[in-house]
């Protein structure tokens, strides 16, 4: 009953996320056709587009009806997607949404994967070393590193990182997601180079990203080595470890599992500078690509797609809390948020 | 053949070209290429790497499909070559057999064969016939010079024009031209084309054309590339030997690799062997290693400030003038960066900049010795007063009010994408503001500016090119009194200018287009010089908007690898020298 119960709520953010986005999008200024409109005049006399023709031109690249009422766009619009449909993109002739979208979303969720598994584990570790080192200049310069890089916007890092180890340093590849050339597959080879090429992006995140969870998780383990609990623990006679790893650790980790799912959400935001920053063909590239292009199915499709994946991980976050939070499974309550 | 970069190789270079190399290795797969698994495959000279910021597996190839189309200039060749600096033409693809009268028969270049056999197919009259056709479909420049077209045997095509059109103005307009449209893959556009009776029937079919998207496979080119594969890091195209110019080539491999759109770290970090154009910011410039050369030439483009003259202000012609007193051009130019220069006289005349960043004169070469000594300079702020207060504006208090009493004030509407015409307006609006008018620079978002503000005729004042990147004059008028009328509020048929050679004479009816008409047929230079006279004179005084500057286009190469002309050669005075240079063997890979 509990899982249909939050079934259900997902699917109604669902569809509300939907229609809402629908209506910002519809309300953003200009259309398709005012891209082409905007890159010929930008080019205009070089371009093999003849001036007079600049008006008419633009409604050839509408695959939309504008004529038809919104609502009855938006209608279809909820229909197709509930059959698995995104629709035929804009600004990519010929493509659909579906395969743009099965093309890049493999290499965002590669990236952003890794970045938020390397962001969570030093956070964490550095969090609980810091707290067990409280007051010590260890705990100071941690806590100030942490502060301080957390506050370093990722682009920013991510450009600092290009300059130093792409062209000054040559250490690292400047862009894309493998090298050119080579033929895609599971080979040591190919793998080790996919790992290479995203080195400095997940390096932007991780190093801008580590240091909020640092911080988080030293104030939860405080919290829990001051509790009445731990004091017992300790007079018990139970080993320190056992203590730091099973009860501290474990208790002060609970907010942050919610806190995990959350930020895939954040993360995929972030991707859309980041990807464009490294030429990474990622979803994040596309929707960027979408935005300037007016091409609001791919717009659209991007956009539910990072809904969907948020509303399955805080889903995935309620189910699972129980498992890692044994209160929870005796009803002192259910809900991760 | 170039001897030049040879001798630029000092310590510095060396240094450069093992770090450029170093991060191509790491660009090829650190892992890979710290194994020493790869090596060799770039940076030795066979394969040129060129930037796109495009996935190419989303390319499609039907190029007059304007969604992601793929077409380049080294997959199919370019109709002739124009020199900037000299203002001549040279045929490459197509020749111009001959023109007589209001006939004009082109002629394909001899051994110019399709990339679809080994050799392939020739190129012949049936494709320039459907490259034409596909011209008129779409409207553009060459199909408003013809009105009839007929196959002339194999490699020929006879064109009926409009009228004894002007040689040179044809000759332009062939400019841009590429011979990319084999009949095979355009043959059904091609026939309902020739079946076509009305305009609504073309205009199906533009729609039609301007829609359908090719499979590589079916495309091919007769450039000195050809296509060879593509995936999403790279679109790969390998020497055609039998290209009547393969031999000119010393390497085997064109490629087009994606990556970042952050361009100046990418050129700087040596990504790429060469850049076509790009205005990069000054700090690329003080931080170009030794073998990064860049070199320039004219863009025939330049900064404007067009004028709403529905406006109850620049309606007025004296309003215009006045402003464009005000303003300073040499300012404006000098704030766009090192690649800019005033234009002296703003009639429409292209030929401000050379390719070495100088003044040029080469615009007082487009009318007469008396025109040019006549063509008012606007940089009189003294004549803008006077002007303001003729027509009943009022200056109190360092501050100018309008006839009805309210303050003279106006809004700059730019593109806020493009951050380098920036400083350009906001030079004006500081000399404006420093006049006592209210001045301010509004920053839009790039199509919404296009879409909704400037082609919309929604502006007081706004900013464009005042080019269409073309030489003649008649192609900057056809754009001020045809093109962009609409999108200016701009009535050509009821314009007003003081007779010539008296800036402050009384103003009397003008008639640019007729005069547009005869200057397209004026067959005698003399005749064409006078009406281009005339021409001039009233768009200097009308200021359909005030031409600011022209600038240059940078264009990169990396000289670890790659031997070409000396920046102040004249051979890169003509678009674009990455184009030509691997044609005409002025460029080889070391």
């Amino acid at each position: 009953m509990y899982i249909l119960k939050r079934l259900g709520q997902a699917f109604v953010t669902f569809v509300a996320v939907i229609t809402v986005t629908f209506g910002l999008i519809r309300a953003m200024p200009g259309g398709p056709a005012d891209y082409i409109r905007a890159r010929v005049m930008r080019n205009r006399g070089s371009e093999g587009v003849s001036m007079s023709e600049i008006n008419s031109l633009t409604e050839a690249y509408t695959n939309f009806d504008p004529s038809t009422p919104v609502y009855v766009q938006y209608f279809d619009y909820v229909t197709n997607i509930l059959q698995g449909n995104l629709g035929q993109s804009v600004s990519f002739a010929g493509q659909s949404v579906n395969s743009l979208i099965i093309k890049a979303a493999p290499w965002t969720i590669f990236l952003l994967t890794i970045a938020i598994l390397l962001t969570f584990a030093v956070g964490i570790v550095l969090g609980a070393v810091m707290a067990y080192r409280e007051g010590s200049r260890f705990d100071t310069g941690s806590t100030v590193l942490s502060m301080f890089v957390n506050s370093v916007p990722y682009y920013v890092a991510a450009l600092l990182l290009v300059y130093v180890f792409s062209i000054q340093l040559s250490i690292f590849p400047q862009s894309g997601n493998y090298a050119v050339g080579l033929e895609p597959g599971l080979t040591p080879i190919f793998i080790a180079d996919v790992f290479y090429h995203a080195a400095l992006p997940v390096a932007s995140l991780v190093l801008t990203g580590f240091g909020g969870v640092a911080i988080t998780m030293r104030g939860n383990s405080i919290q829990e080595i001051g509790e009445d609990y731990i004091r017992v623990a300790h007079l018990r006679g139970v080993p320190g470890r056992r203590i730091a790893v099973r009860y501290v650790g474990r208790n002060a980790l609970l907010p942050m599992y919610t806190n995990l799912m959350i930020s895939v959400g954040f993360m995929f935001g972030g991707s859309v500078i980041l990807e464009q920053i490294f030429a990474y063909p990622g979803l994040g590239n596309y929707l960027l690509q979408g935005i300037h292009a007016r091409d609001y199915p791919l717009m659209m499709g991007i956009f539910i797609v990072i809904t969907a994946a948020v509303l399955i991980c805080i889903l995935i976050a309620d189910l699972t809390y129980g498992l890692i939070d044994p209160r929870v499974s005796a009803g002192e309550g259910k809900e991760a948020y | 053949m170039p001897s030049h970069g040879k001798g630029k190789l000092g310590k510095s270079n060396r240094q450069s070209i093992s770090r450029r190399h170093l991060l191509r290795g790491a660009a090829m797969g650190g892992a890979m290429a710290m194994a020493g698994c790869l090596g060799g495959v770039e940076g030795d000279g066979e394969t040129f790497v060129e930037p796109i910021t495009v996935d190419p597996t989303n390319y499609q190839f039907n190029h007059l499909n304007l969604q992601h189309p793929f077409s380049h200039a080294m997959q199919s060749d370019q109709l002739q070559r124009y020199f900037i600096n000299d203002g001549t033409f040279e045929s490459y693809a197509v020749n111009i057999e001959e023109f007589e009268g209001d006939t004009a028969v082109l002629k394909v270049r001899d051994d110019l064969t399709w990339h679809n056999g080994d050799p392939g197919d020739p190129v012949n009259a049936d494709d320039l016939y459907t490259k034409l056709v596909t011209d008129a479909i779409i409207g553009d420049t060459m199909s408003t010079l013809w009105t009839d077209i007929q196959r002339d045997g194999d490699k020929s095509v006879e064109l009926t024009l409009d009228g004894t059109i002007n040689k040179n103005l044809f000759r332009d307009g062939l400019n841009y031209y590429w011979l990319e449209t084999p009949f095979r893959l355009y043959k059904d556009y091609v026939e309902r084309w020739e079946d076509a009776t009305t305009d609504d029937e073309i205009a199906d079919i533009r729609n039609d054309l301007r829609n359908d998207s090719f499979d590589e496979e079916k495309v091919k080119g007769n450039g000195p590339f050809q296509f060879e594969e593509r995936d999403n890091r790279h679109l790969k195209m390998s020497l055609y030997e039998h290209h009547p110019d393969a031999d000119n080539i010393n390497w085997k491999n064109w490629e087009l690799r994606k990556v970042s759109t952050d361009t100046a770290s990418v050129l700087l970090g040596g990504e790429v062997d060469g850049i076509r154009n790009y205005s990069a910011p000054e700090t690329v410039f003080e931080q170009a290693p030794d073998d990064l050369l860049n070199a320039q030439l004219p863009a025939l483009w330049g900064h404007s400030l067009p004028f709403n003259h529905e406006d109850d202000d620049f309606s007025n012609i004296r309003v215009r003038q006045a402003v464009s007193e005000f303003i300073d051009r040499q300012a404006c130019a000098d704030n766009y960066g090192r690649l800019g220069q005033p234009v002296e006289a703003p009639s429409g005349l292209v030929g401000n900049i050379d390719g070495q960043n100088e003044p040029s004169n080469r615009w007082e070469n487009k009318v007469s010795d008396e025109m040019a000594e006549q063509l008012y300079r606007y940089d009189d702020p003294e004549r803008g007063r006077e002007l303001l207060r003729g027509e009943g504006y009022q200056k109190d208090d360092d501050t100018w009010y309008r006839p009805n009493g309210d303050p003279f004030e106006m809004t700059i509407k730019v593109p806020a994408g493009l951050t380098d015409w920036h400083p350009v307006y906001q030079t004006i609006v500081d000399n404006l503001e420093n006049e006592g008018i209210g001045a301010e620079l509004q920053r839009i978002e790039e199509s919404t500016y296009w879409a909704d503000h400037y082609t919309a005729g929604n502006y007081k004042v706004a900013s464009t090119g005042w080019t269409l990147q073309r030489s003649s004059p008649y192609y900057v008028f056809d754009m001020y009194y045809n093109i962009d009328t609409e999108f200016m509020n701009l009535d050509p048929e009821n314009l007003e200018a003081p007779p010539m050679g008296e800036p402050d004479g009384e103003l009397q009816s003008v008639d640019p287009r007729g005069l547009m008409e005869e200057l397209l047929v004026a067959q005698d230079e003399e005749e064409a010089t006078a009406i281009t006279d005339e021409l001039a004179w009233i768009t200097n005084q009308t200021v359909p908007m005030l031409q600011l500057n022209e600038i240059n286009d940078p264009v990169w190469f990396y000289t670890d690898d790659w031997e070409v002309p000396d920046p102040d050669s004249e051979k890169y005075q003509s678009k674009w020298p990455l184009w030509w240079f691997p044609r005409n063997g002025d460029m080889q890979a070391k």
